[in-house]
């Protein structure tokens, strides 16, 4: 865990991380390796809110193929933000921690709608997110930076769905399962900005 | 130039005495001979039917006069006296938007007093002149004078003087009334009042009703002294109608009372030593300043304590406390701050429950504290030392380890020597260690506020960001003022991306939360900086200005450079977020959250608006290409002195 809170602090940690995730992939994992992992889930309890193979229900998110990073996860279990209780190393360890993580990611994620940027586009306008998070999902005061570059699918669907903070939550009534891919879709479309040698008026 | 009545030239073919006597007159716009007595009786009878007005004749206007009306050679009136004691308080400026009810003092202002110190500011709104008298203090540390109607006038100025209070900042109101019912004419029993006051009185200071001119001398000076001991706040003087217009003996007699402002209160001396304590032997403290500096100087005593220390300042931007890139100002990351801290000292912090807590305002609210539980909290306020009751700008009670009533500003001297007195032998070494810390940490949060910006850098509308980072290219370096502040990402960029180093640069919120407090605020401030060459700006809100724009007139009429750049966002976007949030608990849908909120069809052409009050205006501006260009042009016509205006559609955020 250490090493890959180093990482993250670095600044590099996505690329370093997903790397070694594809090392680490499903296919490379020995079966027995995912069966603890799922083994330490349950016992744990954790099936009980994020479903037998973490796929979410209403009670906790997705967490099988969710794309965060195993120093994230392990982090958020360790002190949580929300309900979910912590769990101290002497609950569970990080080696338990880090199995369960590469077990979650072997899982098959739920059906992710294919998203449309232009759609998204409209949706955004139209239900409010540009409002705290401007025009081209840039973020400011209100709400922070979408894109490009979002968060993982299902934690972003996860977050729309039952916000931590003060942005209003969008029930299944409000914002179907595809509207969330669309807007996802707009979001990831958002083009990087140049460099910031590039524009002399943010020179410090 | 304007004629006077007493020129030969115009004088009118009756006796002055006659002409005055006659008060049906009051209106008549010309004077003709008496060609034909019968003919112009009969064509006033045909009038009276009409309903028109009827022509003046001499004959009807022979009956002698009932009483004297003109003040004798051995006297002068109630308000040149009071004019007499105003001019004792050395107000700059008094603002008013005319009303009979201190038509004295009004013309004793101009007349008497010369229409100087103070000059008559024309307002078109009462709200605009105490809001132009909130802006004026915040620049100059100086309160204005403000006249209204006790009754009319107070209800418009009301919200202004609202947020004044809360933002304890003096406002010297001046209010006409006539007390007297068996003198009132028509309108004065609309606007006359028995305590016109009261309706202001729990968001004042002091007020007073004085029933005589040694009354009225004695509060008036009073009144200036209590608005400015701190904690400051507005004051009011109701001023009789017939006080104001009575003749009085010119003969000496009435003095004018010697002003002697008391020195703020300086926190107990044992208390501020446990504070320093504290402070020295903590291993993160973290010092929090809101309505720290009265005064240019409390931004120097807050330098040189953090430097000390080596600690972060969170400056929560009530006052202009810290400058925004020194190393140790955290303000842009004081969340994380306040959770590292172990010692916490809060300089006139008027929230310090939210600074320590956090608030979920979801259906169901709930609360979080940020702080650590073990770390201690400390306070310097002079919020311990005034309170009042019904309105709740006291907020929530935070439970704390040390309270220190006294002024903020007046107690970090003692504070700073107690900390330097009681800091072991090394001490400074570990607080260096600190520092180096705390450094590397602003730079790389100011490091990220850059490249946030440059995020949608060439999007239409404009980008709050970029919008800021345009302007800040055209004044870095000027001797630049930034009039304005807001509840808005227009207002918080610079904050994040311009070098705020002097006391002026940054003039706070609004206090109360009022919209309508920011266009005539910035107008009162950039009449502050006219007389010290200073570049008055203001990040404009739309909704904002519609409030009362009109102040953009008063801008015009007395030539007060002012540049406001309009971030027009086309609706109340913080109510549109509130409005989604009960769309959303309530499982409707959110596309409707708009309705109500939003300021479009038709989109508001402010250039078109404002040049209609005088102003020179560039926009509606929607490129960012354009935006450089236009704002250059301005800030000439600025720099002549008057007033501009770029209108820019912007981004929401």
């Amino acid at each position: 865990m250490g090493t890959f809170c180093l990482l993250r602090t670095k600044g590099t940690a996505p690329f370093i991380l997903f790397a070694a995730m594809a090392l680490l992939s499903a296919r490379s994992l020995r079966a027995q390796e995912v069966d603890q992992g799922l083994a330490s889930f349950m016992q744990a309890g954790c099936a009980s809110c994020h479903g037998a193979q973490g796929r979410g229900t209403a009670l906790g998110p997705q967490l099988a193929a969710s794309g965060e990073s195993a120093a994230a996860f392990i982090a958020f279990v360790r002190q949580p933000v929300r309900t979910m209780p912590a769990y101290a190393q002497q609950a569970i360890s990080d080696q338990d921690l880090e199995r369960m993580y590469r077990s979650l990611q072997a899982q098959t994620a739920a059906a992710v709608p294919t998203g449309r940027a232009e759609v998204g586009e409209q949706l955004f306008a139209a239900d409010g997110c540009y409002s705290c998070h401007a025009n081209e999902a840039q973020g400011g005061m209100h709400g922070p930076r979408l894109g490009p570059g979002p968060i993982s699918f299902a934690r972003f669907s996860w977050y729309v769905r039952q916000p931590t903070r003060t942005m209003p939550p969008y029930s299944h009534v409000v914002l179907s399962d595809q509207e969330i891919a669309d807007i996802y879709a707009f979001v990831a479309a958002q083009p990087e900005p140049p460099p910031l040698s590039a524009i002399p008026l943010l020179a410090p | 130039m304007l004629k006077r009545p007493n020129d030969d030239s115009e004088k009118p073919s009756l006796p002055r005495r006659e002409f005055l006597a006659g008060s049906t007159l009051a209106g008549a716009a010309a004077l003709i001979a008496p060609a034909g007595t019968a003919q112009a009786q009969a064509g006033n009878e045909t009038a009276r039917q009409r309903g028109t007005t009827p022509i003046m004749t001499a004959e009807a206007e022979a009956a002698p006069p009932g009483e004297v009306q003109v003040i004798g050679a051995d006297e002068r009136s109630g308000s040149d006296y009071m004019v007499d004691v105003i001019k004792s308080l050395d107000f700059d400026y008094i603002c008013a938007n005319p009303g009979s009810s201190f038509r004295g003092l009004h013309e004793s202002i101009i007349n008497y007093g010369g229409n100087e110190s103070p000059e008559l500011i024309t307002c078109l709104h009462e709200e605009s002149s105490v809001a132009m008298a909130h802006g004026y203090f915040k620049a100059e540390g100086k309160p204005l004078a403000v006249m209204a109607h006790g009754t009319v006038g107070l209800q418009h100025a009301s919200m202004a003087i609202y947020n004044a209070w809360c933002d304890r900042v003096p406002v010297y109101l001046l209010l006409g009334n006539h007390m007297d019912a068996a003198m009132r004419r028509s309108a004065e029993w609309y606007h006359g009042v028995q305590d016109a006051a009261d309706m202001v009185r729990d968001y004042t200071k002091w007020d007073d009703t004085p029933w005589s001119l040694t009354h009225f001398a004695e509060s008036a000076v009073r009144a200036y002294k209590i608005a400015m001991t701190p904690p400051m706040a507005p004051v009011v003087l109701v001023l009789d109608g017939h006080l104001q217009e009575a003749p009085i003996d010119k003969s000496p007699g009435l003095a004018v009372p010697k002003l002697t402002i008391p020195s703020p209160p300086q926190g107990d001396s044992a208390a501020v030593e446990a504070a320093a304590q504290m402070l020295i032997e903590a291993e993160n403290p973290v010092i929090v300043a809101d309505r720290l500096a009265r005064t240019p100087a409390g931004m120097s005593l807050l330098i040189e304590l953090a430097e000390y220390l080596q600690a972060a300042v969170i400056d929560q931007g009530s006052r202009m406390n810290f400058p925004s890139r020194h190393a140790l100002n955290h303000s842009q990351r004081a969340a994380a701050a306040i959770a590292e801290a172990d010692v916490i000292l809060g300089l006139e912090v008027t929230d310090f429950w939210a600074t320590v807590n956090t608030l979920r305002d979801q259906l169901h609210r709930s609360v979080r504290r940020i702080a650590q539980p073990s770390a201690k909290l400390v306070t310097i306020t002079t919020g311990d030392l005034y309170i009042r009751a019904n309105y709740q700008d006291f907020r929530r009670m935070q439970e704390v380890d040390l309270a220190i009533a006294a002024d903020g500003e007046a107690t970090l001297p003692a504070l700073i020597e107690a900390v330097k007195r009681l800091t072991p032998r090394g001490g400074q070494r570990l607080f260096a260690a600190r520092g180096s810390r705390l450094a590397e940490q602003s730079k790389a949060v100011a490091e990220n506020a850059r490249i946030a910006a440059s995020y949608a850098w060439d999007a239409s509308p404009v980008s709050t960001a970029r919008l800021c980072a345009e302007i800040w290219a055209q004044i870095r370096n000027e001797d630049w003022s930034l009039v304005s502040s807001y509840y808005s990402d227009g207002g918080a960029w610079p904050r994040k991306l311009w070098d705020f180093s002097k006391s002026y640069q940054w003039l706070g919120h609004a206090g109360g939360g009022g919209i309508g407090y920011g266009a005539p605020a910035s107008v009162g401030a950039a009449l502050a900086n006219r007389k010290h060459g200073r570049l008055s700006l203001a990040i404009q809100t739309d909704g904002d200005l519609m409030y009362a724009p009109g102040v953009l007139w008063t801008a015009a009429h007395h030539n007060i450079p002012l540049l406001s750049i309009m971030n027009n966002n086309r609706a109340y976007h913080m109510e549109v977020m509130h409005v989604q949030r009960m769309c959303n608990a309530r499982n409707r849908g959110i596309d409707r959250a708009r309705l109500g909120s939003e300021i479009t069809d038709p989109n508001i052409d402010y250039a078109k608006m404002v040049s209609g009050l005088g102003v020179y205006t560039e926009g509606p501006i929607t490129s960012p290409a354009d935006l450089g260009p236009a704002l250059q042009r301005a800030i000439a016509v600025v720099k002549r002195g008057e007033p501009a205006l770029v209108d820019v559609v912007t981004q929401v955020r």
